[in-house]
C-alpha cells in the first residue's frame, strides 16, 4: 500500500513539475541564437568564417567564375556547332543565347543572394552588440562589408538591375518582397559603404594576412573597380512603367545626363554617366589604386610562369600579386583546373586519371596576338592535349644497364656537370625522374598537338605539370573526378597598375599611363628587347613601346590597355567586364571572328596568317649518353614528351614565309632537322636523318600526324562556318559572311546581360520580371 | 516432430502445474471439448471459491482434487462462455465449452480506452491476427495494402527497408509529412514497420478526427494503433511459424540493344560531316556487327538475381489468473533481387501481466528489434546529389556496350573516363544500416474503489541508427565529401531516446443517471520528452591498394579524418492534458466526447498550446422497437462525429535565427589548405509565429449488419479541413532563402468509404466470404497564401528543363500536373533546309523547347499562338494522386475428414491518377548533348525518326555542305529523309538536347493489383493428437503475382519525389517484385 501511495505521489509530483510552462522552453548547446552569437568575438569571427564557405560553393567554383566570365573575344566555353544548341547550358548560355530555364542562373542567383544575406545578418547583429567597437569584430564586419560588395558587384555585372538589400532578411518577409533596384543606387551604396571601410582602417594588408582573406589591398581594388564600373558603359531597361518608377529605365538616365555609346540597341540603350560624374568616379578609384601601389605590398611576381606556378601548386605568390583569391580546398572544390587548363585526353601515365575537361577555350587569334617572345603566350595558349601514346622507340632499347643500378653517375652536359641517379625503373637525371625505357611498347604521356581546332584551344595557366606533388599523387590514385582545390584568383595585382593606366590616361597623363602598361607588358619578356613586333591579327602592331608612346588620347591608350588585358587576363575570365564597361564586348569579339576569317582566307595569301600545316619537333632531351667505365650508356627515357614550341612553323616553315600549305621539301626537313613523313633513318655519317626514339613501328599515321599537323588555315566546312557562327552568336550574330553588326529585328543589340531564371522569378510573384527581350 | 521441442512442451506444462496446490480428499477427472468436439488443451479448471486448480491435457483430460466446500468445478477457456459444474459425488465430468458471442464482439482500440466495436462512435478500421497471419509479409505494414477503406498504403519501391507510406483519407497537409501517428500499446513510435508481423494482435486505424482527438496533438493525420499479444489465462500455447520464399522482378524497361544504341550513337558522331569513318562505335558499315550482340544488360545484372526470403519466429503464451505471459521471439532474413541487397531483423518481445490482488496490477513490456540491411537503396546515395547518377537510372541509361578508343581518343563532352557503370557503382559500395531499438514500457493500474482506476504509464525506448557505408576508388563519384574518386568511408549516427509518462483515472458506472444508461470519464496528463543526437565520421582519401571493403573499414587512420561532427538537438517535448466523457443509454444512444490541450516545444509561447476538442454521437436504430420489425436487420448504427485535431511535424529551432558548428560536408574555407570550421545559420528563414495545423473532421457514418450479420460493413461520408497549413513555403530567393516554414492556407479532403463483408456461403464443411473496400477522395487546396503558384520537383535535376510542374494553387487539388503538350515531330518537308546546313521554319516558328529546329524534333503545341513555345504554353496534364482505391477478396475453407483446406485471393485496385514516367522521359534525347548514353527502346531506329542514311551512312539531318551536293542539293535531302521516316512514330532523340515535361511522358496509373493468394492445408485434429500437436498448417502464397495497367513503368504504384507537393514520379526507382512463400504453422 506504501508503495501505490508513493507513485501517487511520484505521479502528482511529475504532474506539478511538467505543468510548468518553462518545461517547454528547449534549447541546446549545438544552437546559437543570434544574440549569444554576436556578443562573442570568437562567434563573430567564425560566422564571418561562413561567409567564405559560402565563397567556396558553386558560384566561385565556376557559375561566376568561369562560365560568367567567358564569350568574349579570347574566352569561350565550348558552344561550337551541333553543342552550341543547348540553350540551358552554359554552352549556349554563354553564347548570349542564354534561356530562362537555364537552372544554374538560379543556383547561382540563389548562393550569390545567401552570401548577401549572410552578410547582411552579421554586419546588423554586430551593430545591435556591445562589441560592435571592438577592433577584431570591426575588421570580422569590415570583411563582411567587403565580401557583400563584391557580390552585389558580380551579381549586377550577371543580372543588371537586381534587389537590393542592405540589413538581415525578416520574417514577415517586409524586406524581402522587393522588385529590381537601380544598379546605380546599388553601386553608390557600395562605394560609399566601402569607402568607410577603408577609412575604418581595421582591415589588415596582406603582409599581415594572407591573400586567402580580404585585405586593404583588395578592399581598395575592389572599390576602384566598382567606381569604375559606374563609371562605364552598361545596357539599361528600355521605357517600361516599372524601370520609369524605378527611375531607371534608359529615358530617365538619359534625361539624367547619361549619354549613349556608339553601339547601343534603341530601347534597351548602352548609357554612360556624364563627363563630369565619370571623371569625379575616376579620381575616387584612381587614389584608392595609387594607395595600393604606393603601399608597397602588392607587386608582381618576376615571372609569369612563376606566378602560376604558386597558384597551381596551392601556395600563396609571396609577392602577393594575387589580391584575393577563395580559399578552395582540395580534393573537394574547385574547378580551375579541370573545366579550364591543359587537357588530360585519356589517364595518363605521368599525371595520372585523366581530371580535366578543359571547358573554357581561347582561339587561334589569341595565340596570334602574342609577340612570339612573350612568356605569356605559350602559358596562355595551349593548341596540344596530355594523352598517352604506345610508342615503340626504334633505337635498341636498354637493356643492359644494370651495371648501373643504385649507383650515382655523373656526368656532363651543356659544359655543367650533372647528377643521376638510376635505380630499377627510373633514372633521376637532375632531380628530375625519368622512366627507363627498357622495352617496346612503353606507353608516354606527351603533347599532342590538336588537329584544325582554331576556337578551341586549352588555356595552360592551370596546368597538371605545375601541380603540387600531393596533387600527382592523389590524381594518379584517383579513378574519378575530383576537385583541384586551385583558389579562385579574384584580383591579380597587374590588373590594379592596368586600372591605374587608365585613370591616369583618362585624365591625360598618357606619359604615366604607358608605364603602368610597359611595366605589365615586360614582365612577360625575359629581355624587354624582345618585344619587337607580334603579329596581331587585327592589324599589325609596330613596336609595343612605340605605339604606346604614340598613344596621345584616352581612346588610343585604351587600345593598349585592352591589348594588354587580352594578352595577361586571357583565360581568368575578368576581361568580360572591363570589355562592357568600355562598351567593346561587342566589337572585340566581331574583331576576333573577322580576324579569322582574315587570316585563314586562302585566296588572299598575304593576309594568311594561319598556316595550313604546322611542323614542329619535340624537345631533343629524349636521350642522354652517359659515360660509365669507359662505355657509352644510352638512356632512352620519357621520349618526345614535350614540344618545343619554339620549333613550331606557326609562321611559315622559314619563319618568314607567309604562304599557307606549302609544303617544303626533304633539303629543308633535313636542314632544320626536322621530322618529315617518310622518315629517313639517322645516318651516322652524315648526320642527317632522324635519330631519337618515338618513331611508329610502321611509319604509320603516327609522324605524319604528330609532326606536321593540319592547323588552323586548314579551311573546312566545320571551323568556318559553323563554328565561327556559333561563338557568341546571340551577341553578334550568327553569321560570318557578311561583315555585318548584329542588328536583326527582335533581337535586343548588345545584351550580355543574362535572364532571370524561372524559378527565382515565378518565387518572387511578379516582383521581379525579365527585360532586354527576355521571355518572362 | 522433434524429440527435443516435445520436452519443452512437458516442461511448461510441468511448469504451470506448480501453481496447482496440493491433493487431497475428492479427486475429479474427465474431459473438456470445444463445440466442435475437438478437446481443448489447456483450458483451465478450478475449484469455486479456492485458489485450487489445474488445466487440461493434450486430450482435454484433467484430474482435480477437491480441496474447498463448494464442490463446483469452474472451466474457463479464452473465447469460450465459462463453465460451473456440479461435481458434489462425481468422479468424472465431461464438459462441452461454448463460444462466447460476447467475447467474439471485437474490442477496440480507441485512445486510452477500449471499446467493443459494436459500442464505436467514430469511424474505425480494424486488421486483426488472423487476417495478418494468413498472409506472411516481413512488413507489417505491407499486411495492411487494401485492407481498409480509407487507409492508403503505399509501398513506394521495392527495396527492402523501402519506406511503406500510410495514408488516412488523403492526407491533410500538403507539405508536411502526412503519416499517422502510431501508437504501439498505449505509446507513440515513429513506424511500425519493425514489428514482427507473428506478434501482431489487432491494428485499428481511427480515421475521423472525433475518435483521434483523444491524442490530439499528432492525430490529424488518423491514428493507426497497434496492440500486441498478450498472454491469456489458461493454457500454454505455443506456436511455432517458419516460411521459406522466392522473389523475382516482375518487370525490366526496355531499353536498345547494342545495334540500335551505335546507330544512335553514330548519327550524334556524324553530324555536319561529310563522311564519318569511324564514330565511337566505327563506321556506318562497322556497325552491323554490333547486331544480335547480347551487350551488357545492367537491369539484368543489377537485380536479375532470385531473391530469397527466410521466416521464423516462436512464440509462447499463457498464464494464470494472476500472472500472464506471452513471450516471442521472430527472425526475418531477406535477399532482395537487387546485387548486394540483404536485410535481417531479429525481434524479441516479453510482455507480463501481474496482479497483485482485486486491486492492483502491474505490466511490464519489453520490446526489442535489431534490423540490419545491407546493399544500396534506390535514388541519390549518401555521397551524391542527383539521382540522375544513382545506379538505378544508369541501370537504364548506361551504354551497353564500351566505344571503341584505340589510341584513348574521346569526346571531351562525353568522356567515359569519368563514368561509372552502374555495376561497380554497386559492386563498389557497401551500405549497412544497423536499428536497434528497444523499449521498456511498465504500467500500474489501481482500482481502489469501485469504477474508480488508476493508471500511469512509464515508456522508454531507444531507436538507434547507425550507418556505415565504404565506397571504392572506383564508386566514388560525384562525391560530396573530400577526395572524390579516393575510397571513403562514412560512419552515421542518428540516436534518439523517448520518454513518456501518462496518467489516467477513470471513473466508471452503471445506472449512472438513468437506469440501463453507462458512464465513463477520463481525466489524464501526458509528457514525453525525445532526446535527438546526430553524428558524422568521415574517412576519407584513401590510397588506391584500399581495394576492399574491410580494408576500408580496418584501417581508417591511413585515411584522412574530416573533422567529425554531431549535433544535439534542442529535446522535443509535449505536455498535454486531456478528458474523455462516454456516455450510453440502453446500448442505443452514444455520446463520447474529448478534449485535450497540447503544449510543444516547437512553437514559440504564444503559440504553444493547441485545443483539440471532439464529439461523437451515435444512434443504434436496430435497438428501437420500431425497427424490429425489419427481422433481416441485424444492426444498424448511425454515427455523426465532429472534431479537430493537430499536427506540429516540423523541426525544433525554426523560430529564430540560430548558429550552428559547420558539418564534414557542404562547402568549407579551406585556408592554407586546412578544411577550417566556422558557424553558419540555418536553412529556413526563422519565423516566430508558427503555430499549430490544425484540421477538422466531419463524419456521418453507417454501420450495418444484415441477415444475422452475413452481410455487414460501413459506410462513411467525411469531410476534412486542414487550416494553418504547416509548410515550407517558397521565399523569394533574393532574401537569401529559399523557404521558410509558415502556416498558411487551408486544404480539404472530401470522401467517403465503404466496406463491405459478405458471408457468402457457412456450410459446416464448406465456407466461403467475401470482403470489399472502397473509398474515394478528393483533395482541394482551399486557401493559400503563397507567391509561388509553381513547386518544381526537380526530380532529374538538370537533365530535365523547366520543371514548375506542379502546380499549387487555390482552387485546385493537389498533384496537379502541368507541362507541355506533345505534337509530335517536325517532318522535313515542314521545314526549309538552307544551303548552309542549317534548318528553318518558313514562317520563324517554332514548336520545339528552346533548342534548335531540325527534322525529327519534337513539337510541342503552341497554345497561345505565338509561334513559340514558352511558359505561356504549358497546360494540365493531369492529376498525380489517385482517387478511387480499395480492395476486395474471397477466402474460403473446405473442412473434411483430410484435414481442412483454406484459400483466400485479395486484389488491391486505385483508380483516377497518372503518373508521370521520369524514366521513360529522362531517357528519350540527347540529354544535355552528353554522348554515349542509351534510350530506352522506343527509340529503335526502326521505330524512330532518323537523319542516317541507310543506303549511305551520311548525315542528312546536320548535313554537310558535300552531303547536300551529293543529293543534288537540299530538295534531294529533304525527299531523302521523307522517303526513310515515312511512318516512324518516334521523333529523333538526336534533334533534342533539351527536354521538357510532357503529355507523352504521362501515363494512366490505375491498376489492379492481385495482391496476394494463399491456399493452406490444416492437418486434422485426429491425425495431431497422436503427435501431440494442436494445429498444424502449411501454406504457399504468392505476392504481386499480376498487376493489371496500363503504366508501361516498373509499377504504377510509385511516388519518388520527397516533396509531398509532388507526388507521382517515377524516377531511378527499385524495381517490385513479384514473390512466392511456403510456409509452416505449428501450435502446440
Amino acid at each position: 500500500m506504501k508503495n501505490i501511495f508513493k507513485t501517487i505521489v511520484i505521479c502528482l509530483g511529475a504532474f506539478a513539475l511538467t505543468a510548468c510552462s518553462d518545461w517547454l522552453d528547449t534549447t541546446t548547446d549545438s544552437q546559437l541564437p543570434e544574440s549569444v552569437a554576436f556578443n562573442n568575438v570568437e562567434d563573430i569571427q567564425l560566422a564571418t568564417l561562413g561567409l567564405y564557405a559560402d565563397l567556396c560553393s558553386d558560384p566561385y567554383i565556376q557559375l561566376q567564375t568561369i562560365h560568367q566570365g567567358a564569350g568574349t573575344d579570347c574566352e569561350l566555353i565550348d558552344g561550337l556547332g551541333a553543342t552550341a544548341t543547348n540553350q540551358n547550358n552554359e554552352r549556349d548560355g554563354m553564347n548570349y543565347n542564354a534561356s530562362v530555364s537555364w537552372t544554374k542562373l538560379g543556383t547561382l542567383w540563389e548562393k550569390q543572394y545567401k552570401t548577401i544575406e549572410d552578410c547582411n545578418r552579421i554586419i546588423e547583429g554586430v551593430s545591435r552588440s556591445e562589441l560592435k567597437d571592438n577592433d577584431a569584430v570591426m575588421s570580422a564586419t569590415a570583411e563582411a562589408r567587403v565580401i557583400r560588395a563584391m557580390v552585389y558587384l558580380d551579381l549586377i555585372r550577371v543580372f543588371g538591375d537586381i534587389p537590393f538589400r542592405w540589413d538581415a532578411a525578416n520574417s514577415d518577409l517586409s524586406n524581402i518582397n522587393q522588385g529590381k533596384t537601380d544598379r546605380d543606387v546599388i553601386l553608390d551604396a557600395l562605394i560609399d559603404d566601402l569607402e568607410n571601410v577603408v577609412e575604418e582602417n581595421k582591415l589588415p594588408w596582406c603582409d599581415q594576412v594572407s591573400s586567402e582573406h580580404v585585405n586593404m589591398g583588395f578592399a581598395k581594388g575592389l572599390l576602384a573597380n566598382i567606381c569604375m564600373t559606374r563609371a562605364g558603359y552598361a545596357i539599361r531597361e528600355d521605357n517600361n512603367s516599372r524601370a520609369e518608377e524605378g527611375g531607371y529605365s534608359s529615358s530617365k538616365k538619359e534625361n539624367a545626363g547619361y549619354i549613349k555609346a556608339d553601339y547601343s540597341d534603341d530601347n534597351f540603350k548602352t548609357l554612360r554617366p556624364s563627363d563630369e560624374d565619370c571623371k569625379e568616379l575616376y579620381e575616387k578609384a584612381e587614389k584608392q589604386l595609387k594607395e595600393i601601389i604606393e603601399h608597397g605590398t602588392h607587386d608582381m611576381n618576376n615571372s609569369f610562369a612563376g606566378f602560376w606556378g604558386y597558384i597551381n601548386k596551392l601556395e600563396l605568390d609571396p609577392t602577393h600579386e594575387s589580391m584575393f583569391e577563395i580559399p578552395m580546398g582540395f580534393g573537394i572544390a574547385g574547378e580551375l583546373g579541370y573545366t579550364v587548363g591543359v587537357r588530360m585526353n585519356g589517364a595518363t601515365k605521368d599525371w595520372g586519371f585523366q581530371n580535366s575537361a578543359g571547358k573554357l577555350k581561347t582561339t587561334a587569334e589569341q595565340l596570334y596576338s602574342y609577340q612570339p617572345c612573350d612568356t605569356r603566350r605559350d602559358i596562355t595558349c595551349v593548341p596540344y592535349e596530355l594523352k598517352n601514346f604506345d610508342r615503340t622507340p626504334n633505337a635498341t632499347p636498354i637493356k643492359d644497364y644494370t651495371f648501373l643500378k643504385d649507383s650515382v653517375v655523373v656526368f656532363e652536359e651543356g659544359g655543367e656537370e650533372k647528377q643521376a641517379t638510376v635505380t630499377d625503373e627510373t633514372i633521376i637525371f637532375d632531380g628530375e625522374e625519368m622512366p627507363v625505357i627498357t622495352e617496346y611498347g612503353t606507353a608516354v604521356t606527351a603533347e599532342s598537338l590538336v588537329k584544325n581546332k582554331p576556337f578551341a584551344l586549352y588555356i595552360g595557366k592551370w596546368d597538371v605539370r605545375r601541380m603540387s606533388d600531393r596533387w600527382k599523387q592523389q590524381n594518379k590514385s584517383a579513378s574519378l573526378k575530383f576537385g583541384y582545390g586551385i583558389n579562385t584568383v579574384k584580383m591579380r595585382y597587374p590588373q590594379i597598375l592596368l586600372w591605374y593606366a587608365e585613370c591616369l590616361a583618362y585624365k591625360g597623363d598618357f606619359e604615366g599611363a604607358a608605364e603602368w602598361v610597359k611595366k605589365v607588358h615586360f614582365r612577360a619578356f625575359n629581355d624587354a628587347k624582345q618585344s619587337y613586333t607580334g603579329r596581331s591579327p587585327i592589324e599589325d602592331k609596330g613596336d609595343f613601346e612605340d605605339e604606346l608612346d604614340a598613344a596621345t588620347d584616352f581612346e588610343s591608350m585604351l587600345d593598349m590597355i585592352d591589348l594588354e588585358n587580352r594578352l595577361e587576363f586571357c583565360g581568368e575570365c575578368f576581361r568580360k567586364w572591363d570589355l562592357i564597361r568600355w562598351n567593346r564586348l561587342h566589337d572585340n569579339i566581331w574583331a576576333a571572328k573577322m580576324a579569322y576569317v582574315k587570316g585563314s582566307t586562302q585566296d588572299d595569301s598575304s593576309n594568311a596568317l594561319y598556316q595550313r600545316k604546322i611542323y614542329f619537333k619535340y624537345k631533343d632531351d629524349a636521350v642522354k649518353e652517359i659515360e660509365q667505365n669507359g662505355k657509352m650508356v644510352k638512356f632512352f627515357y620519357a621520349p618526345e614528351k614535350a614540344i618545343d614550341w619554339s620549333s613550331a612553323t606557326w609562321y611559315g616553315v622559314d619563319g618568314t614565309n607567309k604562304e599557307k600549305g606549302e609544303v617544303p621539301n626533304n633539303t629543308w626537313f633535313n636542314d632544320h632537322k626536322y621530322r618529315y613523313a617518310s622518315s629517313t633513318a639517322y645516318d651516322e655519317g652524315t648526320g642527317k636523318g632522324y635519330k631519337y626514339p618515338g618513331l611508329g613501328k610502321d611509319n604509320k599515321d603516327f609522324n605524319a600526324q604528330s609532326y606536321a599537323m593540319n592547323s588552323f588555315g586548314y579551311e573546312t566546312y566545320d571551323s568556318r562556318e559553323l563554328d565561327l557562327g556559333s561563338i557568341c552568336s546571340g551577341l553578334v550574330g550568327s553569321s560570318t559572311k557578311t561583315v555585318d553588326q548584329f542588328d536583326e529585328p527582335g533581337h535586343v543589340k548588345n545584351r550580355y546581360l543574362m535572364p532571370i531564371e524561372r524559378t527565382v522569378m515565378d518565387s518572387s510573384n511578379k516582383r521581379l520580371y525579365n527585360s532586354y527581350g527576355y521571355p518572362n | 516432430m522433434s524429440e527435443k521441442t516435445k520436452n519443452v512442451r512437458y516442461a511448461l506444462v510441468a511448469m504451470l502445474l506448480l501453481f496447482c496446490s496440493a491433493i487431497q480428499a475428492q479427486t475429479v477427472s474427465g474431459n473438456v471439448k470445444d463445440p466442435t468436439g475437438e478437446p481443448i488443451i489447456g483450458a483451465t479448471v478450478m475449484e469455486q471459491g479456492t485458489q485450487n486448480g489445474t488445466v487440461t491435457d493434450f486430450d482435454g483430460n484433467f484430474t482435480i482434487t477437491l480441496k474447498g466446500k463448494s464442490h463446483k468445478l469452474v472451466f474457463s477457456y479464452v473465447g469460450m462462455v465459462n463453465q460451473t459444474v456440479d461435481v458434489a459425488g462425481k468422479s468424472s465430468v465431461n464438459v462441452a465449452m461454448k463460444d462466447d458471442a460476447q467475447m467474439l464482439d471485437e474490442v477496440v482500440a480507441i485512445g486510452y480506452t477500449t471499446v467493443r466495436k459494436r459500442d464505436l462512435t467514430g469511424a474505425v478500421s480494424q486488421v486483426n491476427a488472423k487476417q495478418i497471419e494468413d498472409i506472411p509479409v516481413t512488413n507489417v505494414t505491407e499486411a495492411l495494402t487494401g485492407k481498409m477503406a480509407g487507409v492508403n498504403v503505399t509501398t513506394t519501391e521495392g527495396s527492402p527497408d523501402a519506406e511503406i507510406t500510410i495514408r488516412v483519407r488523403g492526407g491533410g497537409s500538403i507539405s508536411q509529412d502526412n503519416s499517422p501517428l502510431y501508437i504501439v500499446d498505449g505509446f507513440e513510435v515513429s513506424s511500425i514497420n519493425d514489428i514482427a508481423s507473428s506478434d501482431i494482435e489487432t491494428i485499428d486505424v481511427l480515421k475521423d478526427a472525433a475518435s483521434t482527438a483523444i491524442y490530439g496533438a499528432r492525430g490529424a493525420n488518423g491514428v493507426v494503433i497497434v496492440t500486441t499479444k498478450s498472454g491469456k489465462e489458461g493454457k500454454v500455447n505455443i506456436n511455432f511459424n517458419a516460411t521459406y520464399g522466392w522473389e523475382k522482378v516482375v518487370k525490366e524497361i526496355g531499353v536498345m540493344d547494342p545495334y540500335n544504341y551505335g546507330v544512335y550513337q553514330y548519327e550524334l558522331d556524324s553530324g555536319t560531316q561529310y563522311v564519318t569513318d569511324k564514330g565511337s562505335y566505327g563506321s556506318y558499315s562497322e556497325l552491323n556487327q554490333l547486331k544480335g550482340m547480347a551487350g551488357n544488360n545492367w537491369q539484368d545484372k543489377l537485380f536479375g538475381r532470385t531473391g530469397t526470403q527466410k521466416t521464423y519466429d516462436i512464440s509462447v503464451n499463457g498464464g494464470t489468473k494472476k500472472l500472464k505471459y506471452n513471450v516471442s521471439y521472430a527472425h526475418v532474413g531477406k535477399e532482395t533481387i537487387m546485387l548486394g541487397s540483404e536485410l535481417k531483423r531479429d525481434n524479441v518481445m516479453a510482455k507480463l501481466n501481474y496482479k497483485f490482488n482485486k486491486w492492483l496490477s502491474a505490466d511490464f513490456k519489453f520490446a526489442l528489434s535489431n534490423q540490419k540491411v545491407e546493399g544500396l537503396g534506390s535514388g541519390t546515395d549518401t555521397n551524391e546529389s542527383n539521382a540522375t547518377n544513382s545506379w538505378s537510372n544508369k541501370a537504364i541509361r548506361y551504354a551497353p556496350i564500351n566505344p571503341i578508343t584505340d589510341d584513348g581518343e574521346e569526346d571531351e563532352n562525353s568522356s567515359f573516363a569519368t563514368r561509372v557503370d552502374p555495376y561497380q557503382s554497386v559492386t563498389g559500395t557497401s551500405k549497412e544500416v544497423t536499428r536497434l531499438k528497444h523499449n521498456y514500457n511498465f504500467g500500474l493500474t489501481w482500482k481502489p474503489w469501485k469504477g474508480w482506476k488508476f493508471n500511469t504509464r512509464f515508456s522508454m525506448g531507444w531507436d538507434n541508427k547507425d550507418t556505415d557505408q565504404a565506397w571504392l576508388a572506383k564508386a566514388n563519384n560525384n562525391s560530396k565529401y573530400e577526395n572524390a574518386g579516393m575510397g571513403l568511408v562514412v560512419y552515421q549516427t542518428d540516436h534518439k531516446k523517448t520518454l513518456t509518462n501518462t496518467n489516467t483515472v477513470t471513473y466508471d458506472a452503471k445506472n449512472f443517471l438513468l437506469s440501463s444508461d453507462k458512464f465513463t470519464a477520463l481525466l489524464g496528463h501526458e509528457w514525453k520528452q525525445t532526446k535527438q543526437t546526430k553524428t558524422e565520421d568521415v574517412y576519407t582519401g584513401y590510397p588506391t591498394d584500399y581495394d576492399t571493403f574491410d580494408k576500408l573499414f580496418d584501417n581508417t587512420s591511413v585515411a584522412k579524418r574530416m573533422d567529425p561532427w554531431d549535433y544535439v538537438y534542442p529535446n522535443d517535448r509535449l505536455l498535454s492534458f486531456f478528458g474523455q466523457l462516454l456516455y450510453t443509454i440502453q446500448d442505443k444512444y452514444y455520446l463520447n466526447a474529448t478534449l485535450r490541450a497540447d503544449g510543444s516545444s516547437k512553437f514559440g509561447s504564444g503559440n504553444r498550446w493547441g485545443w483539440f476538442p471532439a464529439v461523437q454521437v451515435a444512434w443504434r436504430l436496430s435497438e428501437e422497437d420500431f425497427m424490429k420489425k425489419y427481422e433481416w436487420i441485424s444492426n444498424l448504427k448511425l454515427r455523426l462525429s465532429i472534431g479537430t485535431a493537430g499536427n506540429n511535424r516540423i523541426d525544433s529551432g525554426l523560430l529564430m535565427t540560430q548558429y550552428e558548428r559547420s558539418k564534414t560536408t557542404g562547402s568549407a574555407p579551406y585556408f592554407d589548405e586546412n578544411r577550417t570550421p566556422y558557424l553558419m545559420h540555418g536553412e529556413y528563414l526563422y519565423n516566430p509565429n508558427l503555430k499549430w495545423e490544425t484540421t477538422i473532421t466531419r463524419n456521418i457514418g453507417i454501420d450495418y449488419g444484415f441477415w444475422k450479420g452475413r452481410v455487414n460493413g460501413s459506410f462513411d461520408i467525411y469531410w476534412n479541413s486542414t487550416n494553418d497549413l504547416l509548410m515550407k513555403a517558397r521565399v523569394q530567393s533574393s532574401s537569401g532563402y529559399i523557404y521558410q516554414f509558415r502556416n498558411f492556407g487551408s486544404t480539404s479532403n472530401k470522401g467517403f468509404e465503404l466496406t463491405t463483408n459478405v458471408v457468402i456461403l457457412d456450410k459446416k464443411t464448406f465456407s466461403l466470404n467475401g470482403n470489399f473496400n472502397i473509398s474515394y477522395n478528393r483533395n482541394k487546396i482551399t486557401e493559400l497564401n503563397t507567391d509561388s503558384k509553381y513547386e518544381s520537383s526537380s526530380f532529374a535535376g538538370s537533365t530535365i528543363s523547366e520543371y514548375n510542374d506542379f502546380k499549387i494553387a487555390e482552387g485546385e487539388r493537389l498533384g496537379e500536373l502541368y507541362g507541355f503538350l506533345y505534337d509530335g515531330y517536325y517532318t522535313a518537308s515542314e521545314l526549309t533546309l538552307g544551303g548552309d546546313g542549317k534548318w528553318t521554319s518558313p514562317d520563324d516558328s517554332n514548336y520545339t523547347y528552346g533548342g534548335t529546329l531540325y527534322p525529327g524534333a519534337p513539337k510541342y503545341k503552341d497554345v497561345d499562338g505565338d509561334g513559340k513555345i514558352t511558359e505561356a504554353d504549358k497546360q494540365r496534364l493531369g492529376n498525380t494522386v489517385p482517387t478511387w482505391t480499395g480492395g476486395f477478396g474471397f477466402d474460403a475453407s473446405w473442412k473434411n475428414t483430410w484435414g481442412t483446406i483454406d484459400a483466400s485471393i485479395f486484389f488491391n485496385y486505385s483508380l483516377g491518377n497518372e503518373i508521370l514516367n521520369g524514366t521513360k522521359l529522362a531517357n528519350s534525347f540527347f540529354a544535355g548533348s552528353s554522348k554515349g548514353y542509351n534510350l530506352i527502346d522506343q527509340f529503335n531506329v526502326d521505330n524512330r525518326y532518323t537523319w542516317v542514311d541507310p543506303a549511305t551512312g551520311l548525315n542528312l539531318g546536320r548535313p554537310h555542305a558535300n552531303t547536300i551536293a551529293a543529293y543534288g542539293g537540299t530538295e534531294g535531302v529533304v525527299s531523302r529523309l521523307n522517303e526513310i521516316n515515312a511512318g516512324k512514330a518516334m521523333w529523333n532523340p538526336a534533334a533534342t538536347s533539351t527536354m521538357v515535361i510532357s503529355d507523352w511522358a504521362l501515363e494512366k496509373a490505375d491498376f489492379l493489383r492481385l495482391q496476394s493468394v494463399t491456399i493452406g492445408y490444416t492437418l486434422p485434429k485426429a491425425w495431431l493428437k497422436k503427435i501431440h500437436l494442436q494445429k498444424v498448417r502449411i501454406y504457399f502464397t504468392g505476392h504481386n503475382l499480376a498487376c493489371i495497367t496500363g503504366y508501361k513503368g516498373y509499377d504504377p504504384e510509385v511516388s519518388v519525389s520527397k516533396n509531398a507537393m509532388c507526388p507521382g514520379i517515377d524516377f531511378a526507382t527499385y524495381p517490385k517484385s513479384r514473390s512466392y512463400t511456403m510456409g509452416l504453422n505449428l501450435q502446440f
